[in-house]
């Protein structure tokens, strides 16, 4: 009879938290891995100066024609941002150590070391209004650690969807630009309990208004699945920026919970869309510590804006 | 002049029998012999050896086997497109000058319309400018590219590895509250043979399996069989329903790992959405109208071969028959361009999914920072006679000289028809 209840108590809160979750998955997500023109890093990582863990941050220009970019680095800690500008010729590859900047004296590009956790945000300045001026660079993030783990991942891109200049407000709206993702959908390897197997997510808000400096808190809501078919739930706080275990989210994630190795996660922010990625931790059969970059599939969108300075 | 009398000369002779026979038997052979030619020839057999030359064209006999082969053999109409890689007009673009402030000079050079106008099914014929002949970074792609990380119909895992120390977590996962079945199929590197299985996903299920093992619920009817090599994995949702909600359902992902140094490769698997409305056949035209089509080109951006860090490009081509075992066959080429904005060029030739080592960068000895004099490369993929899906291993060393290894996904540009057949 415990058993039974239990099972109706799940298939309760998961009917209750998938109507919750359906109700916002409108709109048009971003499609990805297309030429963008807006880039949008969610996990740049520095420590130690970069001796004990630096990201690689690249980025491409997909055009025939030089671009410049606007990008802004945002610090986990204080929420500000650190502006700079960065130019491509036609087809050029660029890549710099976060840790230690970039500077080019034959093109007009300087990007300052970062010396913390954060985000990194690129908008594309068109020489002219048609959409293919705009739609014009990808980009892509190592995270690596002197311990061997690596985290490559894509950034999110944002595509130019009308003709138009490039202004302070970004309006992530399915109209100007394609919308930030309502949902977004996690495959992840459930943890055995182990500080080798606590696999980490990072969450940033699209909204961010980066010249009055305001961060408003926002609710994110989490729906587990497990092979079962079994509904769990948990939520969270994010200001401006936020990098847990999903231990500190919920024991939901645990194997000992779940019932099952791997889980279908649900992710979406309540006041605001959010963007997030999960970091894989876990150990191979032989008890080898193993990393990866985890990016979700994307459903439904959501309108946000993007305020720069 | 002696052959000529020669044949007159037979020529009379066989003319002489007919009246010699008619006059021995006291019967009207010949009303009888044209009465059975007649009869005969009307059954396209000829009464006599003499007379069979002149009848039946021989190729009206060959014409029952043409009904025995699919249509869709006709996917391998697209080569083609191997013209415009003759091309040597690539030279050109080498004489830029080396540093990037010229780069401006460019612009002019850019053919494309301002606006894309692409078409709902993208012709597979290369852009014919003249600017841009055989260089396949800078002419402009037609077609729409698969959209990428959105509930798939049809998914692609271009990469799956086992082995004693090796293995690979392949993980599924329905993004919609229907229950949805999947017709999957492994093909092995080594010999493109191929291993089907059915998996079905309760509502919103995640499923995972690792590949040297396999996996089997009789609950859910699902048995995957252990894989053995290297290959890859196509999976497409098996929906009887038309409408496209019970279709682009689908999501995957894989975690390669080594099981003693942890060094650990995790990816999403290549998604194609369902455009046309329409129950599930076994034959999958990524047209861009029943779904969307396969990219043209696949962009990366590479870390160049620095010290014993050697990264690997999978590639695998997007038409297959399955049904035929027909192997698909194409040449791959490569443009590489460095920070400076330097164009170098490789190809290679490539049967289903390449032979093992084919991958590796040390066999493009422009992949290395010792030709391209930068950490970084943009490198541009394109599979000639059909299109291509796939990845990069990189690998490189970090601090300390620690080895690093992780997946480098494509972005991809332009669309181009092939069609996967599953029998």
């Amino acid at each position: 009879m415990r058993q039974v209840a239990s099972i109706l108590r799940f298939t309760a809160l998961g009917i209750g938290i998938a109507v919750a979750l359906a109700t916002g998955a409108r709109g048009e997500a971003p499609p990805q891995r297309l030429p963008s023109a807006v880039l949008i890093y969610p996990l740049v990582r520095v420590e130690g100066a970069g001796a004990t863990v630096d990201t690689r941050v690249e980025i491409v220009n997909l055009t025939a024609r030089p671009v410049d970019l606007k990008c802004i680095y945002v610090n986990n800690t204080t929420c500000f941002g650190i502006d700079f500008h960065i130019r491509l010729t036609a087809n050029q590859p660029l890549s710099w150590l976060a840790s230690h900047g970039l500077f080019s004296n034959t093109s007009s590009t300087a990007v300052p070391p970062f010396s913390s956790t954060g985000e990194l945000k690129c908008i594309v300045q068109p020489d002219q209004e048609g959409v293919d001026f705009h739609n014009a660079v990808q980009g892509r993030a190592v995270v690596f650690g002197a311990d061997g783990q690596t985290i490559g991942y894509s950034a999110v891109g944002i595509l130019r969807l009308v003709d138009g200049p490039l202004e302070h407000t970004i309006p992530l709206d399915g109209v100007t630009y394609s919308q930030c993702p309502d949902q977004q959908h996690f495959l992840f390897v459930s943890s055995t309990g182990t500080p080798a197997s606590e696999s980490e997510i990072v969450i940033a808000p699209c909204s961010e208004d980066l010249e009055n400096l305001v961060a408003p808190p926002t609710t994110v809501q989490f729906e587990i699945i497990n092979e079962f078919e079994q509904h769990l739930s948990a939520s969270t706080i994010v200001t401006c920026y936020a990098r847990r275990t999903l231990r500190q989210v919920s024991q939901s994630f645990t194997r000992a919970t779940l019932g099952s190795e791997t889980g279908h996660l649900i992710v979406r922010g309540v006041q605001t869309p959010v963007l997030a990625m999960l970091v894989d931790h876990f150990e191979t059969p032989a008890g080898a510590p193993a990393t990866a970059g985890n990016e979700p599939a994307l459903r439904g969108g959501r309108s946000a804006e993007i305020r720069f300075p | 002049m002696r052959a000529i009398a020669v044949a007159v000369g037979l020529a009379a002779m066989l003319s002489a029998q007919p009246t010699r026979a008619a006059t021995t038997a006291g019967v009207d052979w010949n009303a009888v012999l044209r009465a059975l030619g007649g009869a005969l020839n009307s059954w396209r057999q000829a009464p006599f050896g003499a007379q069979t030359p002149t009848p039946r064209p021989p190729t009206r006999t060959q014409t029952p086997p043409r009904t025995s082969t699919p249509t869709r053999i006709g996917t391998a109409t697209k080569s083609p497109t191997v013209t415009a890689t003759e091309t040597l007009t690539r030279v050109p673009t080498r004489t830029k000058t080396p540093t990037r402030t010229a780069t401006s000079t460019r612009v002019p050079t850019d053919t494309r319309p301002p606006t894309r106008t692409f078409t709902p099914r993208p012709t597979s014929t290369p852009v014919p400018t003249t600017s841009n002949d055989g260089q396949i970074a800078l002419a402009a792609a037609q077609g729409q590219p698969p959209a990428q990380k959105l509930a798939s119909a049809f998914v692609i895992f271009p990469y799956i590895v086992t082995s004693p120390t090796q293995d690979t977590r392949v993980e599924l996962m329905n993004m919609s509250d229907q229950e949805i079945d999947l017709q999957c199929f492994y093909v092995r590197q080594s010999d493109c043979i191929e291993v089907g299985f059915f998996v079905s996903l309760t509502a919103n299920q995640p499923l995972s399996w690792l590949a040297n093992d396999g996996a089997n619920n009789p609950l859910t009817f699902s048995a995957v069989p252990p894989f053995t090599g290297v290959g890859e994995l196509k999976c497409a949702v098996a929906s009887p329903r038309a409408e496209l909600d019970f279709h682009n359902v689908l999501q995957g992902r894989v975690l390669i790992y080594d099981n003693i140094s942890g060094e650990t490769v995790g990816y999403d698997a290549i998604g194609f959405q369902k455009l046309s409305p329409g129950g599930y056949t076994g034959v999958i035209n990524l047209d861009g109208f029943t779904y969307e089509s396969c990219p043209d080109r696949l962009h990366f951006i590479v870390l160049t071969r620095q010290g014993v860090a050697t990264s690997d490009l999978i590639t695998v081509p997007c038409a297959e028959d399955l049904l035929n075992q027909t192997q698909t066959e194409t040449v791959v080429q490569l443009a590489i361009i460095n920070e400076f904005e330097q164009v170098f060029s490789s190809s290679y030739r490539q049967k289903c999914l390449g032979k093992p080592g084919d991958q590796t960068f040390a066999r493009f000895g422009t992949l290395s920072k010792a030709v391209l004099g930068t950490d970084t490369a943009h490198l541009i993929v394109r599979g000639v006679s059909t299109p291509l899906v796939g990845l990069v291993i990189d690998r490189f060393q970090g601090q300390g000289n620690t080895l690093h290894t992780t997946a480098n996904e494509p972005f991809l540009e332009g669309g181009r028809d092939s069609t996967v057949v599953f029998p």
